[in-house]
């Protein structure tokens, strides 16, 4: 099965957008050019609107209306999802992960719609080899029927009541509106980004792990539209990028691309040095986790600031160097 | 000059390109020397059209460069799915695409590629001959969208439900539903993910439920060679290849069998696991060094490869079954306060890899481990800095490597020169 498919093209999705939006109303050229940017890439208007304004592709009368006959075909779900998006759907049914979007009657009838196609991949054919191995208990029925809440909650904007354990072992009880389920496939672990109530609004930020939330249920509260639509900022920038500095020895450059990908970054090479300076912005959360991701680069990245980051490096070092050398 | 176009017909020249714009966001246009300065241009504005804001510009000495910046939290969806939703196509291919469904959205009884072609003809006024329309038929029902049958010598083309289809779908809306939520945590959880992206682009389904961290996009553009190598390995067969080594920039040939494919969740690198019959060893490939796959014979002692990999991989540690002897052990002492350091305690039993763990006293802890390649391990070590009390392993140069970088680090930093040392 090709990946690399016309039919995935997004222009027919841009097409299909202005012929849904032209079964009530007509569509001017203006608003074609907004349902391009929105569907398509940038520049998509510039080859799409003149070829449905001129009559090259004719599925618009002169009046800005559809000319198809039957527009329902273009309503979302109306078309048959092809044998390739068939097929990744019947890998997903062997993931444990399916069974926290789906109950049991569900799966059946997903498991009998999909039969007779063959799983795009298996999870054999992978193997994970650097996961952490205390990731959630997927399987665990319990855990399945929280997931099944939080996510309900999430979907109809509902407040929920949250026994939840923290790292100490000690248990306390909360009222919170959930904002997103953040997953981290390192982890194995989904965390739940929501604002807890301090005195009558949803207002403090928390990330609670559901690993450690002992149970759960809808509050008779609907989290109002404003508090819904403040969403949980994703991430807490960081003031001052950490800066390092990177020689290339050891495939050090290569390596560091690599592994800082998923930050917000900046990268220039400086003649004069003949070394690259590279900008990592963080999430103020996550700076204890960038430290060592650092520190496991050793001598071949140096951390030029700021200040407050260089001094954490150095104590570790500092702390190193006399575990190894200074008499007991 | 041919005017520039946003759709490509070939993948494997835009995958370069923005790997380049994601991962080295330092190259100017100089630096694309394999290439015309007409052809960076192209696909520069291309890669900027497609991805919109999250194409960065910044200037240096050397000119402009172009950068993809972006933290993989704050992403719907991966920008980079852009790329697999590029594929040109012809004025004929979009017309029949709306003309076909619209005209076999509300027959059931289905029609012939001569009824389709008069259809056209009279309700849209374009003419198309019938081979045109027969063979887009045939491309669609390829796809899984249609289904054929013969009516005495006439073959009947009919479209296939939808699963939300207003005629009846082929699912209860709430089981419909319920997929679809899960397809938007698989579109960045699961390979080939862009597949998910457009079964929600069909179904007018956006990403608001999900944020993914430790996530890394741009491996996306491997999905074509995984999904050429995995097809290899469902059928047992052998492939060849081109790798291209990234230090070296040296191209070779590679031949020999798909056994598995390593995933890093650290850092999104996908690696391809080979067994090679000649030298009787396993490999692994970076899946974005690897071009040009081609399916060989069917290899008959796929299950007895497949078997010996599953009794030599608990003992790699990463993705190199190299060594200098053919086991290497390694024991490494730390110190944590477990009472005020619980989670340093956690950290070190969920990265240990099978390694065991000893409490030796309180606040020492003993790491042992047996793994084919110690110098893999010493990324991780270096990740307990300011904690190791001693190592030791029978991989020697690797130890006295790490306790070097371990002490340039300590002269990196600005400290004294010409401390006395004694031995660890």
């Amino acid at each position: 099965m090709e990946l690399f498919e016309k039919y995935y093209n997004c222009y027919y999705q841009v097409v299909r957008h202005i012929l849904m939006e032209a079964e009530t109303s007509p569509v001017t050229e203006k608003r074609m050019r907004e349902l391009s940017e929105r569907y398509g890439y940038q520049e998509s208007a510039l080859a799409i609107v003149p070829k449905l304004s001129d009559g090259t592709w004719p599925f618009l009368t002169p009046s800005g209306c559809t000319a198809l006959t039957h527009p329902d075909a273009l309503k979302p779900g109306a078309l048959p999802l092809t044998k390739l998006q068939k097929s990744w759907l019947s890998a997903l049914l062997e993931d444990p992960r399916i069974r926290l979007f789906l109950t049991e009657e569900q799966y059946k009838e997903a498991a009998l719609w999909l039969s007779g196609t063959e799983p795009l991949f298996s999870r054999d054919n992978f193997h994970f080899f650097d996961a952490y191995e205390d990731k959630d208990p997927y399987e665990d029925a319990e855990y399945q029927k929280r997931f099944h809440i939080i996510l309900d909650a999430l979907q109809s904007r509902k407040a929920l009541i949250i026994a939840y354990e923290n790292r100490k072992g000690e248990s306390s009880v909360r009222e919170a509106a959930p904002c997103q389920l953040q997953y981290s496939s390192r982890d194995g672990k989904f965390r739940l980004c929501c604002l807890e109530r301090s005195g009558k609004q949803f207002s403090k930020h928390a990330i609670l792990n559901l690993g450690r939330i002992l149970a759960c249920h809808p509050s008779h509260e609907k989290v109002s539209e404003t508090a819904a639509l403040r969403s949980f900022p994703p991430v807490r920038r960081c003031e001052e990028p950490v800066v390092l500095e990177i020689g290339g020895e050891r495939n050090s450059l290569e390596r560091c691309m690599l592994h800082f990908a998923n930050y917000e970054k900046r990268t220039r090479y400086q003649e004069e040095t003949r070394t690259w300076i590279c900008s990592l912005y963080y999430d103020t959360a996550d700076e204890t986790e960038l430290l060592i991701e650092i520190l496991s680069f050793g001598p071949v990245i140096r951390v030029l600031g700021p200040d407050s980051f260089l001094e954490q490096i150095r104590a570790r070092v500092i702390r190193q160097h006399e575990l190894f050398y200074k008499p007991i | 000059m041919t005017e520039f176009n946003e759709l490509i017909k070939n993948f494997d020249r835009i995958r370069d390109y923005m790997r380049q714009f994601f991962i080295y966001g330092y190259k100017n246009r100089g630096d694309f020397d394999k290439k015309s300065g007409r052809t960076y241009d192209n696909e520069r504005r291309r890669v900027e059209s497609w991805l919109g804001d999250y194409v960065k510009s910044a200037y240096t000495e050397k000119g402009k460069n172009i950068y993809i910046s972006v933290d993989s939290k704050t992403i719907p969806q991966n920008p980079l799915y852009g790329a697999w939703k590029s594929k040109s196509f012809t004025d004929n291919d979009i017309l029949l695409h709306f003309f076909l469904l619209d005209l076999l959205f509300d027959s059931p009884e289905g029609k012939t590629a001569k009824d389709l072609a008069d259809e056209i003809s009279s309700r849209y006024g374009m003419v198309f001959d019938g081979q045109t329309v027969r063979l887009k038929l045939k491309e669609y029902e390829e796809l899984g969208l249609f289904t054929s049958f013969k009516q005495g010598k006439n073959l009947f083309y009919r479209l296939l439900p939808g699963p939300a289809s207003p005629n009846g779908g082929t699912l209860s809306p709430d089981t419909w539903q319920a997929l679809l939520s899960a397809v938007t945590f698989y579109q960045e959880a699961a390979p080939f993910g862009f597949v998910g992206s457009t079964i929600l682009d069909e179904a007018d389904m956006e990403n608001h439920l999900f944020q993914f961290k430790h996530h890394f996009i741009v491996h996306t553009l491997e999905d074509g060679v995984l999904g050429e190598i995995l097809t290899a390995m469902k059928e047992r067969k052998k492939i060849s290849f081109i790798n291209r080594s990234r230090r070296s920039q040296n191209s070779s040939t590679v031949t020999g069998i798909p056994l598995k494919i390593y995933v890093s969740t650290q850092t999104g690198r996908r690696y391809l696991c080979l067994y090679l019959e000649g030298p009787r060893r396993f490999l692994n490939y970076r899946l974005d060094s690897i071009t040009a796959v081609t399916h060989l014979e069917i290899c008959e002692k796929y299950e007895e490869y497949e078997n010996a990999l599953l009794r030599n991989m608990n003992h790699c540690w990463g993705v190199s079954f190299d060594g200098s002897s053919r086991m290497e052990e390694l024991y490494m002492k730390l110190w944590i306060d477990e009472e005020r350091e619980p989670h340093i305690l956690n950290r070190l039993y969920r990265e240990s890899r099978g390694g065991e763990i000893l409490k030796i006293r309180d606040h020492e802890y003993l790491y042992s481990g047996l793994f084919f390649d110690t110098n893999e391990m010493l990324s991780w070590v270096k990740t307990f800095t300011g904690r190791i009390l001693d190592i030791q392993g029978t991989n020697a140069m690797a130890i006295g490597k790490l306790v070097r970088d371990l002490e340039t680090m300590y002269h990196m930093y600005g400290l004294p020169k010409g401390t006395e040392h004694g031995t660890v």
